[in-house]
């Protein structure tokens, strides 16, 4: 993804080690475990709890999503564990910068509930397009990574949520979750000067594409994998519009993204959670939508380095299977992610945690963020709802496309038209 | 209520109105001017911000285009000159933003500043994953590929005989097919970047292995080549993926960037054309505030004027022509029953009570001139009375001396007839009272005479005639008694001129007649006589060295039958009283200057030219 979600969360974190301590106990050991990823989970909170839960020394590498994922491709020795995004996995997989992880050597496997392992969270959800994460996840018996299950995996699923795009409600009329907000309001006429993006191809480009499909601008055989003369059609569009001043510009970060709504540069954009909570706690009435065609969703990857071995390799899983412990996972609920075995975080989270975070309820009493600040106010509920229903309706996952170099230049186009 | 106002205050007050207003006029003109003088400050100030984000704008433009141009040819000095920009930019932003205030642009100024950092910063990375690049690209993967060709040739060479054999070197060069074909392939991606290049190569490379695989019996070159080709793929997809990162900096993350910078240059450009538009407006309007209050104050002003000139002079002009009027008919010596403006407070008010006051005092004029005519009138019958008392008196006087002389005539021949007839009969007595009866008679004709005189004076009517001054005083003097031979001298220029002879030779023969008899010299007597011209009189004067007269009966000398001085001397008392009469009867004036023991001094005035003649006067 993007360096941007790391300073969102950078401002949520801070005094997250009050939370409790994790109900297991490793065997303390002065190993070092090189982190490579983004701020997303590379918080100091959760160093710090690991470090005292495991008796490990955890190096923390943050950077911006493409220049870590480039650094984890090409330098595979900088590193023993990479946390990024599942998008990221064919590149990593494809250059041997990763090992399999064995299942086996995963305590809470078993734990881990279908959205990876399938695809779909429940039976009836819709199958999203593009990488799924069960597409990338088990190795396949002749190297490729592919659904068909087996022990090994190419990644350990843990953090993922879904985005959409948030607007002001101040200023766009509140619509009705999966009935009437929709991607298509992000083309909406009304808003022409006043809508942002992320600014990454593999993510805000099916924010558009995705609205441009709902207008019936574009259609696409498979949103998730775009064909050239599809990207074109895309994009035409695109430049059209910005062209006529739709669009006031991009974001590259949460918190620029929480700025651009704050001061009303935009009424209605992309948006990543930690930006959505951040804005309604400086008292901008910003509204995650729940678009009816579906969230873009995306997985959260622990891959383990090619170059990994012996004792080190041992503290990576044990981080890993630290992170499936419970505590993580409670920890990244307050920010508004998800964990891939919630059960056992559910112990350590209040039944009004619970009820909020995942149940889609009404809050029965104010909640807090990991940074002890109020972050839901008591009757509120979450956008979307539960994370069953959220879940279940996926339109298309953060996807690096075939077509992802030429997505890279139909972008530029895109950016420098005016 | 109110006093009311005096006025002068009124006038005051009035002035100090229209002074304030064309005060606040002109305060007006100043506040606007200085409206002026900030917005035109205003627009400089916009137009340097304009004059700067074009700067900036043409910096950022070309920087976009030398990192373009440092991607596509990886010149360094390309490179050396964006940064270069960079700086320079750096120092144009802060430079304009010292300009500014805290304020919108002041931001945006900030947030251009903030994204052409953070579009450096990613040129950085662009910069490294070129350089990672060119090395996988150029270096390591030729290096790589030679080795595994290397590997090839010797596996090839160190071929066996046998149809295992030829089975092998059939695997082996279609395992160097696959092998070529994926480095075609990791080619194309690296001139045309598509992921189905790399596709293609890695499967490739994966047939390439698999028929390595397929091959036995050299199992030690086998496996080193297997593991070169693997070596081989981690470099080349490493190089895909450098190019990738490479290419999502500068398309993505650049483009971002530099998108952002271009709205707020574009914002920045469009805020200070409304700044200036504002401006203009607030101009246009200040120029029009101006104009619309200068106009109403100078219109009120001058209304206010107009009123209050019309007041004044409705105030002034009425009353003051009204009294005006008054006056005049004040100065026409009228009084007045009412006074105009009488009833006010201020000057006007002030001047009709003066106007009342000069109406009282005509009224009062008027009653004293009629008194006065009625005196005069009386005065004027009794002078008519007097003059006909007097002409009476004239005539009486002259009956009496006319006819009483012929009686005394007679008396005075019966006296002589009867001194003739029987003097020398009479007694000596008788003798001595017929002398003095004689003596009487003589004395009672003389009295007689002068009354005549006297009397005669104004009566008579001569013609004027040509006199000779001089001629006159040597007859007066042959005709004059100068017992004492009291010397008579008079100037050699004596004026010849066409006046009455006998009333002047009249006066004359008196004065200088006088001045002999009374001189009481043994000699040395001296009587002058002289001269002066005065306008269009004579003034005579004729003085002597005699005893003078005394200053108290000054008056008395002029008056009839009055004598002063020595009572020997003969007189009867009429001769001043006849040169009084005679010189005023002239038009002239005589008075006497004298003291006792210093002589006296007559002036009398005489006209140059004569009265008019009886027919000057009838005709």
């Amino acid at each position: 993804m993007t360096q941007t979600r790391r300073t969102a969360l950078k401002s949520l974190v801070g005094a997250g080690a009050g939370f409790g301590v994790a109900p297991y106990a490793y065997a303390k050991q002065q190993r070092v475990v090189r982190v490579l990823g983004t701020h997303v989970t590379l918080q100091e909170p959760l160093r710090q709890q690991a470090e005292n839960d495991l008796g490990i020394k955890l190096e923390f590498q943050p950077g911006g999503s493409a220049q870590v994922l480039h650094k984890a491709s090409t330098r595979p020795e900088s590193f023993d564990l990479y946390e990024q995004w599942s998008n990221s996995i064919k590149v990593l997989w494809q250059a041997g910068s990763i090992q399999p992880i064995e299942t086996s050597r995963l305590t809470h496997w078993d734990e881990i509930n279908d959205l990876t392992k399938t695809g779909k969270l429940t039976p009836e959800a819709k199958l999203g397009a593009g990488d799924a994460p069960n597409k990338l996840l088990y190795v396949q018996a002749d190297g490729s990574l592919g659904s068909t299950a087996s022990e090994q995996i190419s990644f350990l699923p843990y953090v993922h949520n879904v985005d959409s795009f948030g607007y002001d409600a101040a200023v766009v009329p509140k619509g009705e979750a999966y009935k009437t907000e929709s991607w298509a309001w992000l083309l909406d006429s009304r808003w022409a000067g006043r809508v942002g993006l992320v600014n990454a191809p593999t993510i805000g480009l099916f924010d558009v594409a995705l609205a441009a499909q709902s207008l019936e601008l574009v259609k696409f055989k498979d949103i998730g994998n775009m064909t050239k003369r599809e990207i074109d059609a895309l994009f035409q569009v695109l430049i059209e519009m910005r062209r006529d001043g739709h669009f006031r510009g991009v974001w590259s970060s949460v918190p620029r993204s929480v700025e651009l709504m704050k001061r009303g540069e935009v009424v209605i954009e992309s948006m990543f959670s930690p930006g959505v909570f951040a804005l309604k706690g400086q008292g901008v009435d910003c509204i995650y939508a729940s678009p009816k065609e579906g969230y873009r969703a995306w997985q959260g990857v622990m891959c383990l380095s090619a170059t990994t071995q012996g004792a080190n390799k041992d503290a990576a899983y044990e981080y890993m299977n630290w992170w499936l412990s419970g505590w993580p996972g409670a920890f990244i609920a307050r920010q508004g992610y998800y964990i891939s075995n919630p059960q056992r975080s559910r112990e350590q989270l209040s039944q009004e945690e619970w009820d909020y975070w995942y149940d889609g309820k009404a809050a029965s009493t104010d909640l807090l963020g990991t940074d002890g600040k109020v972050v839901v106010r008591k009757g509120e509920v979450r956008d979307g709802g539960s994370y069953t229903r959220r879940f279940n309706n996926i339109a298309v996952w953060n996807t690096v496309m075939d077509n992802y170099e030429y997505t890279l230049s139909a972008w530029n186009e895109f950016l420098s038209a005016a | 209520m109110l006093p009311q106002l005096s006025l002068k205050a009124r006038i005051f007050t009035s002035f100090a109105i229209i002074v304030v207003l064309l005060s606040t006029n002109g305060l007006v003109s100043y506040i606007g001017s200085n409206r002026f003088s900030n917005e035109v400050r205003r627009i400089q100030q916009v137009e340097s911000v304009n004059a700067s984000v074009l700067n900036v704008d043409r910096d950022v433009q070309e920087l976009r285009l030398r990192v373009d141009r440092f991607v596509s040819t990886g010149y360094d000095s390309q490179r050396a000159e964006a940064l270069n920009i960079y700086g320079r930019l750096q120092k144009l932003i802060e430079s304009t933003k010292t300009l500014l205030e805290e304020g919108e642009m002041a931001n945006i100024f900030t947030q251009i500043g903030t994204h052409v950092e953070q579009y450096m910063q990613q040129f950085d990375l662009v910069i490294e994953e070129r350089r990672i690049r060119r090395e996988l690209f150029q270096q390591q993967l030729p290096a790589s590929s030679q080795k595994v060709e290397e590997l090839f040739d010797k596996l090839t060479t160190a071929s066996a005989d046998g149809n295992s054999e030829q089975t092998r070197l059939l695997a082996l060069s279609q395992a160097h097919a696959y092998f070529s074909q994926a480095e075609q392939s990791l080619l194309r991606y690296f001139e045309t970047p598509d992921t189905k290049h790399v596709n293609e190569a890695v499967a490739h490379l994966k047939l390439a292995e698999a028929k390595i695989k397929e091959t036995e019996n050299l199992a030690a070159e086998q496996q080193l080549l297997l593991d070169k080709i693997s070596e081989h793929r981690a470099i080349g997809l490493q190089a895909v993926q450098s190019t990738r990162g490479y290419l999502f900096f500068l398309n993505v993350v650049m483009a971002g960037e530099a998108s952002e910078i271009s709205y707020y240059s574009n914002l920045l450009r469009q805020l200070a054309e409304e700044s200036r538009d504002r401006i203009g407006q607030r101009i246009t309007s200040t120029s029009d505030n101006i104009k619309r209050v200068t106009g109403l104050t100078l219109a009120i002003a001058s209304i206010l004027s107009i009123l209050i000139a019309a007041r004044l002079a409705f105030l002034i002009i009425p009353p003051i022509t009204a009294l005006t009027g008054a006056f005049q008919k004040l100065s026409a010596g009228e009084s007045l029953g009412q006074v105009p403006g009488a009833d006010r407070e201020d000057e006007i008010g002030l001047m009709a009570q003066a106007a009342r006051v000069f109406s009282n005092q005509n009224s009062k004029t008027r009653e004293l001139l009629k008194r006065s005519e009625a005196l005069s009138e009386e005065l004027h019958a009794k002078a008519a009375q007097l003059e006909e008392s007097n002409e009476e008196l004239d005539s009486f006087a002259y009956i009496a001396s006319h006819d009483l002389k012929s009686p005394l005539r007679g008396i005075r021949q019966l006296a002589t007839w009867i001194e003739e007839d029987s003097g020398k009969q009479l007694s000596e007595e008788s003798l001595q009272h017929l002398e003095q009866l004689k003596a009487r008679i003589a004395k009672m004709e003389n009295l007689l005479s002068d009354l005549l005189n006297y009397s005669r004076v104004g009566r008579m009517r001569p013609e004027p005639e040509q006199v000779d001054l001089s001629q006159v005083m040597e007859d007066i003097v042959d005709i004059t008694d100068n017992p004492s031979n009291v010397a008579i001298q008079w100037a050699d220029n004596l004026p010849s001129f066409t006046t009455l002879r006998p009333p002047l030779e009249q006066v004359l023969m008196n004065l200088v007649g006088n001045a002999i008899k009374h001189n009481n010299r043994e000699e040395g007597g001296v009587v002058e006589f002289d001269w002066s011209l005065e306008g269009d009189r004579y003034r005579f004067r004729v003085q002597d060295n005699g005893p003078g007269i005394d200053q108290r009966h000054h008056q008395r000398v002029f008056q009839m039958y009055q004598r002063v001085g020595d009572p020997n001397v003969e007189g009867s008392g009429m001769g001043l009283a006849i040169v009084k009469k005679q010189i005023e009867l002239m038009g002239g004036e005589v008075r006497l200057e004298s003291q006792l023991g210093k002589g006296s001094k007559f002036e009398f005035t005489w006209p140059v030219n004569p009265p008019a003649t009886q027919e000057e006067r009838d005709g």
